[in-house]
């Protein structure tokens, strides 16, 4: 089961992104994780699902994630922005591993 | 700061090229089933399918000639780069006993390609379905398992599109769903919350 694999990778990839980040609240930090990419992960796979709105979809993750990550957390926006960014970056590329090998 | 914001701005423009490579993922293909739901009204006519005029593909060799089922049920296995048509042809004008288990290639009548598209022209064949959909891969994401395609056909009409269509998915469509949703509710939650 692939999807779930990576969504529990995705989980603990942007939940180890928060921890370096913000360094607090490790607990919090992992729930929060766990929510954010439990909401945007399984919707993003099912637009990906035969549509050719690659690009759209990863864009739009990337901004819910901003206001998730802001709000959750209560962080600045740039932070936000940082960390929604960097853990984008990183979880995609380890899916990308993940669906390649 | 302004290095944060240039390396964002940086980011920005390189993170579409990388994630979108993301999503080349695994890729299956999905059962199709293809039925005509009113053979029983043109009992003088057998139903074939067979590669099309435009487009042989790999030709007959890999791609022959094939009865549709008496309850209405047309082969999907063919080889996937196959263009397959369904044709009504008169019982009149073709001999079944040249079938093997329901097929007739190449090696049944000793033909070459050529040879074997003159023997079909000359069965007068009627197209009632273009380029039936027999093949089709989906992304592993995907929840489709089984699609099922139901036409009504009419001689001297070409259907192109079924005349109804009824998808099978898995149960990962729950998780696509629930999941999201749960996790929603749990996020608007904690904020209302935060806020009281």
């Amino acid at each position: 089961m692939k999807i779930l694999l990576i969504l529990i990778f995705t989980i603990l990839i942007e939940f180890f992104i928060y921890s370096i980040i913000i360094r607090k609240e490790f607990r919090k930090l992992f729930l929060y994780s766990l929510l954010i990419n439990s909401f945007t992960n399984p919707l993003a796979n099912l637009f990906f699902n035969g549509t050719n709105w690659f690009l759209f979809i990863e864009i739009a993750v990337f901004i819910v994630e901003i206001f998730l990550i802001k709000y959750l957390l209560k962080i600045k926006y740039w932070k936000a922005i940082l960390i929604s960014f960097v853990a984008n970056l990183i979880t995609s590329m380890v899916g990308l591993f993940l669906f390649l090998f | 700061m302004k290095k944060i914001m240039f390396l964002l701005l940086l980011g920005i423009m390189v993170f579409p090229l990388v994630s979108a490579d993301t999503i080349i993922r695994g890729t299956h293909p999905i059962q199709i089933n293809n039925k005509i739901t009113n053979l029983g009204a043109y009992s003088e006519y057998i139903f074939v399918t067979s590669i099309n005029g435009e487009d042989f593909g790999p030709g007959y060799g890999m791609c022959p000639i094939r009865l549709v089922e008496e309850d209405g049920t047309i082969s999907s296995h063919y080889y996937k780069f196959c263009s397959i048509s369904v044709y009504a042809i008169k019982k009149s004008d073709i001999d079944l006993n040249k079938f093997n288990n329901g097929a007739i290639g190449l090696k049944d009548l000793a033909l070459n390609e050529s040879e074997m598209q003159e023997y079909f022209d000359s069965l007068n064949p009627i197209e009632v379905i273009s380029n039936i959909e027999h093949y089709k891969i989906v992304s592993d994401a995907s929840t489709i398992t089984v699609e099922n395609n139901e036409y009504v056909i009419s001689l001297g009409i070409t259907k192109e599109v079924p005349d109804s269509q009824h998808i099978e998915r898995n149960n990962l469509s729950y998780f696509y769903i629930i999941v999201p949703l749960i996790a929603l509710i749990i996020i608007i939650t904690i904020l209302i919350k935060r806020k009281k």
